[in-house]
């Protein structure tokens, strides 16, 4: 019948077209690890290589201009969400045009070591001038800088800060601690506790938390400048917001400080941004080699003063007056568990700490 | 566009037993119609009777059920035939114009030609032909009704077709402008020689402009005559009412003449098929009904003024009503005795006809 | 100039077309619906990545139904409260006698040029307590209105006044007539209008983030960004293209019965605008609300940015470029979309078949979904199918064609409408073909609707984020790309003139887009004096 042929005419080309989708489907995932190392500083490296990364531009801009300068190898450079860059990998695949993922954190570099899409970064003078604590196990990423969770307290209201997230949940501070609950470093904290305390404790200690009735700012620098006025006496942020507003209106006028939490308690982790070549990388090479300047003095020199983030090669001291990483002695975790991001927004969704 | 309209030429269109139904409504039921070569002829019918169906079934916007059309000989549609209307030659004038908004009245006219310099003469030769060789450059926005309608139609007959059908063409027009556009419409088609089929549902129009009218009725053609011989001696009664008014009675025959109510009368047309009793039926028109003093008996009722005559309702004395038509001077009041007698022949047919 | 209320010579179901349209319009038509639909075969296949049951319990999940009532509470609420708006603004601007109303027309359609984002973000700014579902509400509310309040005022520039003054004289007060008459004619621009807005509010990211707002939309970038689990996404975003359908489906339902009494007729004058007394004083409230919270209040603030340290370091280079790459990029997109919408509108418009109707479906059923699901499911077709034009233009454009399609097919299909059908006949009379008839005198009568609708699109292109994000050519950067990386770091001062930049920019196709419609009222094909 002409009249029902039509429907079926286009019934049969969608079927076509999905089969057609679906067989060039299959397997996203990769075996980079097992790709053999390669030495780059054995050729020069050339070319261009294409950097995916989550950091600002303003910031990575300066380290890949003197990268070019001293090896003349152009880099063009993709900037987005460190998370929505993962998931990008992780879509492209094999066939992914990136040769570098420089991430603002860990469990983007997880999540896509684990679907095998990095390649294995040489052991000398890459993998092992950073502390085996922030570089993956497998070797296919290396931390570049690292910033630790701190408490940023106004010291005329907090004249002993705590010392523990738990001694966070005394009467005390009922109504008087604030925190940016979209923030990513905040749920990789949460993200933590799980890992540490399991499920069960972290969500105690939320729910305690929740009971706090904190305040809850869009992000990390809002916290700070609450604390510094003295809305709120306690903020959790990372350590590096006081240092930025020091920098940008002079220690006189600062009130807040930074109060680090005790060796061992959740509430100090540290977090890494960090690096990893694609096994899909036709230029695995300058790639390489571009982590390495990553890793190399002037540019975790230049981490340390820029951002008064933590270097993370042995040997480079961080800025001022900053303690150092192993005077912290933050907990200890393996930072690719910092993956399960998603969960956690679960987990802070139904403590009624993430949505209103 | 003239055509050697000599007697034995082939029809310019010709219908046969055409039949359309929409669903379950039978539209048309056997059309028949033959238009001569040069004229104008006029399809009238009430609302609704599928003249407007006849007319895109010809055009080639609509295809029939049954039956065949041909142009110029050529079938074009029925009997497996289908031309398509771009290929027909069949030129089109709808109710209202419908000029392309976005082109100037010279674009309008010439856009069924080839570009090209006999093109721009022939654009120029169609508008005067309507008289509008001067507003060339006009949008249509900026025309009356009744000049649409004539560049309507020089944008049918510029690029020389066959036929031109007009679908009511001058029923959007103002009752004052009606038969000058009319006029000029009919000069500008007859200067052209071409030959024109429109439709219409005004009788006053059809019987005063056409060559030929077809009284379409009931789906069919029933009777396609010159307007004078269709007015005097329609075919059935039917056709009789829908050309006028009328006044139906019944009669005797008696050999040449009839007798009915208002007394004797001569048919225009003796009818065959009368039975032994003679009965007839007569059909008579108004203003066939003249005051006589020696007439038939009769009371005048109403009486409607038209200015230039006015209808007056009778009572017969015999108790039948009749319809007259009076000139003003002769009008009477209601209630006053009057003497009639009819003028003139009158169509008179076999048989009782339902008086109503 | 008298009224006609003439016979129809175009009697209801005379119209119905059986059988196949031609193949110049439908394959062309097959092909864009087919593509439009790709991000859906991306989104089945990954989701069945672990087979039906785990997708089954993922769905099932108590939570999943959470979101969707969540999302559909917004939606819905939102989808309601624009209608009002809009319809409201259109009626004052197109029938009342508020003084202004030239000025008001344009500036109504102006929030069109504010992305959800960063209103959202001005007013919690202000005010964080305002986060939530009321702050979502709000934000959504003020930037989608315009799609409402745009093919209301169009529609009622086409409406005969002569009904209005049939009814006075049948005794219907203003009030009445402006709800039971005027408004009511012009359904089917507000059903076209309303499907856009729900379909925005489910997929609109910026807004709810912001606000903090729990929906779907988060939960999905969520999978993505935070989860890197790619199935869950797609799972959600399956859920998504369901709700997209029953919108569609429903939309087309409740159109299909309005059209049979469409607006009709067409005439040159203008009803008498109704006077408003005493109601003038909320009409200037309304008028005064409305634009100060959709309009005035995000620049405002924007402004109010710059300010902050004194536009230290803004780089004109950088804006420069970045202004160059969005309007290329968008003019680009624009232009290709209202190709891909052409015979797509057609075939809606002048065949009422269901083949015609599901086509014309199928290029909506992906604008519910959130920009990062159409981004990625194009980065895998993309990198499997394309690979040469992988990041590169063209790839950018086929993503926003696909996101932007259903803006401009609207347009296409109403344009087309108010084109009489036996325009096209007389060119067939005249010796064009059928689709020469459509070249050359459908779309030209149409060209302005068709203009607006490609001006939508271009303003929507300017100021998309996420598709832009993950497809861009590496190494361009777009105004919204620009504003985002600094607003994510905080950095208001620099944010701002890229902000202001867009804003400014935008306000030019908003103002074509107004100005269009009030030329469209007049060049409808055969309604003329």
């Amino acid at each position: 019948m002409p009249r029902r042929r039509p429907a079926l005419v286009l019934a049969a080309l969608v079927a076509l077209a999905g089969t057609v989708l679906a067989a060039c489907g299959g397997s996203t995932e990769g075996n980079g690890s097992a790709l053999p190392t390669i030495d780059d500083t054995a050729s020069t490296p050339s070319g261009t290589i294409t950097v995916y990364t989550g950091r600002t531009e303003a910031l990575v801009k300066p380290v890949i201009e003197r990268f070019t300068a001293a090896t003349g190898v152009k880099v063009e450079l993709r900037t987005g969400d460190s998370g929505a860059l993962a998931a990008q990998i992780l879509t492209e695949g094999s066939a992914s045009p990136a040769d570098v993922f420089f991430s603002q954190d860990a469990g983007a570099l997880g999540a896509v070591a684990d679907d095998g899409l990095f390649r294995t970064l040489p052991t000398t003078g890459l993998l092992d001038v950073v502390e085996p604590a922030y570089r993956a196990t497998d070797g296919t990423w290396v931390g570049t800088s690292g910033r630790v969770r701190v408490l940023v307290v106004n010291p005329t209201l907090v004249p002993t800060p705590p010392r523990t997230i738990d001694e966070l949940l005394a009467p005390a501070w009922k109504g008087r601690i604030g925190f940016a609950p979209t923030n990513a470093s905040w749920q990789s904290f949460v993200t933590a506790l799980r890992v540490l305390r399991g499920e069960d404790g972290a969500r105690t200690w939320l729910t305690a938390f929740a009971a706090q009735q904190p305040k809850a700012y869009e992000k990390n620098g809002a916290v700070r400048d609450a604390v510094d006025k003295g809305e709120v006496a306690i903020g959790l942020v990372n350590h590096y917001y006081l240092y930025e507003k020091i920098a940008a209106e002079g220690a006189a006028k600062v009130v807040a400080r930074n109060a680090y939490l005790a060796p061992g308690d959740p509430g100090g982790l540290v977090n890494v941004a960090g690096a990893g070549v694609l096994a899909s990388s036709d230029n695995a090479v300058a790639a390489q080699a571009f982590v390495r300047f990553l890793l190399a003095e002037e540019s975790q020199r230049y981490f340390a003063t820029t951002t008064f983030e933590y270097p993370l090669r042995a040997g480079v001291a961080p800025a001022a007056d900053l303690p150092t990483l192993a005077s912290l002695q933050p907990p200890k975790i393996d930072l690719a568990d910092l993956e399960s991001i998603a969960a956690t927004q679960e987990l802070l969704a139904s403590v009624g700490l993430l949505t209103k | 566009m003239s055509a050697e309209a000599t007697p034995d030429a082939v029809p310019v269109l010709e219908v046969r037993g055409l039949r359309k139904s929409f669903g379950s409504r039978c539209v048309l039921d056997g059309v028949d119609l033959v238009v001569p070569a040069g004229s104008i002829t006029a399809v009238l019918g009430p609302s609704g009777c599928g003249k407007t169906t006849l007319l895109r079934i010809v055009a080639g916007f609509e295809q029939p059920d049954a039956g065949t059309v041909a142009v110029r000989g050529v079938q074009v549609a029925g009997g497996g035939a289908d031309v398509p209307p771009e290929r027909r030659r069949v030129g089109v004038v709808p109710q209202e114009g419908a000029l392309f908004p976005h082109l100037d009245v010279r674009r309008n006219v010439g856009f069924g030609l080839p570009r090209g310099a006999a093109s721009t003469e022939r654009v120029r030769e169609c508008l005067e032909l309507v008289g509008l060789a001067d507003r060339a450059d006009a949008r249509p926005d900026q025309l009356s009704g009744g000049q649409q309608q004539r560049v309507a139609l020089a944008r049918a007959l510029a690029p020389n077709p066959s036929l031109v059908v007009l679908d009511e063409p001058f029923s959007a027009l103002d009752t004052a402008l009606r038969s000058k556009v009319r006029d000029e419409v009919v000069g500008a088609l007859r200067a052209a020689g071409a030959t024109a089929v429109f439709v219409t549902h005004d009788q006053e129009e059809a019987l005063s402009t056409a060559d030929r009218v077809a009284v379409l009725l009931g789906g069919r053609v029933a009777q396609c005559a010159p307007p004078l011989e269709l007015y005097r001696a329609p075919s059935s009664v039917e056709v009789a009412r829908f050309l006028g008014e009328a006044v139906v009675l019944p009669g005797a025959l008696d050999r040449d003449v009839v007798r009915c109510a208002l007394g004797p009368v001569v048919p225009a047309v003796v009818p065959t098929g009368v039975g032994v009793d003679g009965a007839v039926t007569v059909v008579v028109r108004p203003e066939q009904i003249v005051p006589a003093s020696d007439g038939v008996g009769a009371t005048a009722g109403a009486i409607t003024y038209f200015g230039h005559d006015g209808l007056v309702r009778l009572r017969l004395d015999d108790g039948t009503d009749v319809e007259a038509r009076w000139a003003p001077p002769l009008l009477p009041r209601p209630g006053d005795r009057v003497g009639v007698r009819v003028v003139g022949e009158v169509a008179v047919y076999a048989g009782v006809a339902t008086l109503r | 100039m008298t009224t006609v209320v003439a016979a129809d010579t175009d009697a209801p179901g005379r119209r119905r077309r059986t059988g196949l349209p031609p193949w110049q319009l439908l394959g062309p038509t097959v092909v864009v619906a087919l593509v439009s639909l790709a991000p859906v075969w991306y989104l089945i296949d990954r989701a069945l990545d672990r087979g039906w049951g785990a997708a089954v319990d993922e769905l099932a999940q108590r939570r999943t139904l959470d979101l969707v009532v969540r999302s559909t509470a917004l939606a819905g609420f939102v989808t309601v409260a624009t209608v009002v708006v809009g319809t409201a603004a259109a009626w004052i601007v197109a029938r009342s006698d508020l003084p202004g109303r030239r000025v008001l027309r344009v500036a109504f359609a102006m929030p069109l040029a504010v992305p959800s984002y960063l209103a959202a973000f001005a007013w919690v700014a202000w005010n964080p307590s305002i986060a939530g579902f009321w702050g979502a509400a709000l934000v959504l509310v003020a930037t989608t209105y315009p799609y409402v309040y745009l093919p209301v005022v169009a529609a009622l520039g086409r409406i005969d006044p002569a009904q209005e003054e049939i009814a006075r004289s049948l005794g219907w007060g203003e009030g009445r007539i402006a709800l039971g008459l005027t408004l009511r004619q012009a359904r089917p621009s507000v059903l076209a209008g309303a499907l856009l807005v729900a379909q925005y509010a489910y997929m609109d990211f910026g807004a709810v983030a912001t606000m903090r707002y729990e929906a779907f939309t988060w939960v999905v970038y969520g999978a993505y960004r935070a989860g890197f689990n790619p199935t869950r996404a797609a799972l959600l975003s399956v859920v998504l293209v369901a709700v997209s359908v029953v919108l569609v489906t429903a939309e087309g339902a409740a159109r299909g019965r309005v059209d049979a009494a469409r607006v009709g007729g067409g005439v040159a004058r203008r009803g008498r605008p109704v006077h408003l007394g005493r109601a003038g004083v909320p009409a200037a409230v309304f008028v005064t609300v409305v634009l100060g919270a959709a309009l005035v209040f995000p620049v405002f603030s924007v402004v109010s940015w710059s300010l902050w340290r004194g536009g230290a370091g803004v780089s004109f280079g950088e804006v420069f470029s970045a202004l160059w790459a969005t309007v290329g990029v968008a003019a680009v997109a624009a232009v290709v979309t209202a190709v891909a919408a052409l015979p797509v509108g057609l075939l809606a418009a002048r065949f009422r078949s269901g083949l015609a109707r599901r086509l014309e479906q199928a290029t909506y059923v992906a604008h519910t979904l959130p920009g990062i699901v159409l981004g990625i499911s194009m980065v895998y077709v993309g990198v499997r199918l394309l690979r040469p034009v992988y990041q590169e233009l063209p790839l950018l454009a086929l993503a926003y064609v696909v996101a932007f399609l259903p803006l401009l097919v609207g347009s296409v299909r109403a344009a087309v409408e108010a084109v009489p059908e036996r325009l096209e006949d007389i060119a067939r009379s005249l010796g064009t073909s059928r689709s020469g008839a459509w070249w050359r005198v459908t779309i030209p009568a149409a060209r302005s609707g068709i203009a607006a609708g490609t001006a939508l699109v271009f303003l929507a292109t300017m100021k998309e984020l996420p598709i832009t994000l993950l497809l861009r050519p590496t190494g361009t950067e777009t105004l919204a790309t620009r504003l985002w990386g600094h607003t994510t770091v905080s950095d208001y001062a620099a944010a701002a003139p890229f902000a202001l930049t867009l804003l400014v920019v935008a306000a030019v196709p908003t103002a074509l887009l107004s100005g269009l419609l009030l030329v469209r009222g007049r060049e409808d094909g055969g309604h003329v004096g």
